[in-house]
């Protein structure tokens, strides 16, 4: 398997500091795009993707070209983002105990800020709701393009594992949004 | 084919991980759930269009490259700092060194001291001195007198007379 990036990676193990720069530029909106939809806040995102790229300079040494390079990268912002999310919904839960749904501010909310539409909000809460798994998964193939063999390798499961994920992401997507997919008509936009 | 089946098909094929089959088709055009299951993944298709991808804002670069050489130049401390402990332990640790290296040369020579007793090397020194006294050097003409004790006084005054004494004690000598 010739894989350019992994080339890249390589060469920036052995000193090559600009094969880290171009590595950079090629995944850097990729990265940036991936933590929004993982993180839903365009700051989180971006200081999330840049955690990624440090985690990839440092990772140079013990870099082993053992799955694409874009598989390896992926699964370090996917844990990083899940991390992430995990201190987050940790400092959600109030004293009494409750967990309380993560705030979705306009100002704050990336996608929302973006569109500011109803449908926008209404997706990107459905897609908020999804586990960690299914969300990573549905993201990773619809939005990124990976193959289920890729993804796998991401989520470190069978492909068999990915194909439940994204089947019953698609399930939860199309019962939460309800409103707007209808097999009776077209995309209804609740404006 | 059950419809389960089907919708899983479905959803695979939108990603390209599984192929349209002529059983599907057939299955599709009898079933009105499974066509209408797969009308809802159509237009789940296009709600998703709606989450745009995003690029890296303004100020994204500068901001990720300050960060990367704050850490390089973390890094460059820390590893400074990394030798400069490691020199300072080195030099604190000469004297013990030092110290140790001796008292292990003290007690490599020790031994040969200690297997040789005072009173041995005292009676060594005696005995030097014993060798140097004029008796002991003339010590077989002592030892000849002893056979001379034995001689019968008329052989000895036979033996004064022929030569002299010294010489016919060494020819007695065994």
């Amino acid at each position: 398997m010739h894989d350019p990036d992994a080339a890249l990676m390589l060469a920036f193990a052995r000193g090559q500091e600009q094969a880290f720069v171009t590595l950079y530029r090629s995944y850097r909106d990729r990265m940036v795009s991936y933590c929004a939809r993982l993180l839903r806040d365009r700051a989180q995102a971006e200081e999330a993707a840049q955690d990624v790229f440090l985690k990839l300079y440092r990772a140079r040494e013990s870099y082993q070209p053992q799955s694409r390079f874009s598989t390896f990268l992926y699964r370090i912002a996917t844990n990083h983002c899940w991390n992430l999310r995990a201190r987050l919904d940790n400092k959600l839960v109030q004293r009494d105990g409750t967990t309380h749904e993560r705030a979705v501010s306009p100002g704050r909310d990336a996608l929302a800020a973006l569109e500011n539409s109803e449908l926008h909000d209404a997706l990107a809460a459905a897609l908020d709701q999804l586990p960690d798994k299914q969300r990573s998964a549905l993201v990773l193939v619809h939005y990124e393009g990976l193959s289920y063999k890729d993804t796998a390798g991401v989520l470190d499961t069978s492909e068999g594992a990915v194909k439940s994920l994204i089947h019953r992401a698609r399930e939860t997507l199309t019962r939460e949004l309800a409103t707007f997919v209808s097999a009776e008509g077209e995309v209804q936009h609740a404006v | 084919m059950r419809c389960e089946e089907l919708h899983e098909a479905l959803v695979q094929a939108r990603y390209g991980a599984a192929e349209e089959s002529a059983e599907q088709t057939s299955h599709l055009a009898s079933c009105g759930e499974c066509r209408a299951f797969a009308s809802e993944q159509t237009k789940l298709d296009s709600v998703l269009a709606h989450s745009e991808s995003m690029s890296a804002g303004p100020g994204f670069d500068t901001r990720f490259f300050a960060r990367l050489q704050a850490e390089q130049a973390s890094n460059a401390r820390a590893g400074r700092a990394a030798r400069s402990r490691r020199s300072w332990l080195w030099w604190s640790l000469v004297p013990t060194l030092t110290a140790a290296a001796a008292a292990a040369l003290m007690l490599w020579r020790k031994p040969e001291t200690q297997s040789v007793p005072q009173e041995d090397l005292a009676l060594a020194t005696d005995l030097e001195l014993v060798q140097e006294l004029p008796v002991v050097e003339h010590l077989d003409e002592a030892e000849a007198l002893e056979v001379l004790a034995e001689l019968d006084v008329a052989e000895l005054d036979k033996l004064a007379h022929e030569q002299p004494v010294g010489d016919s004690v060494k020819e007695a000598k065994p």
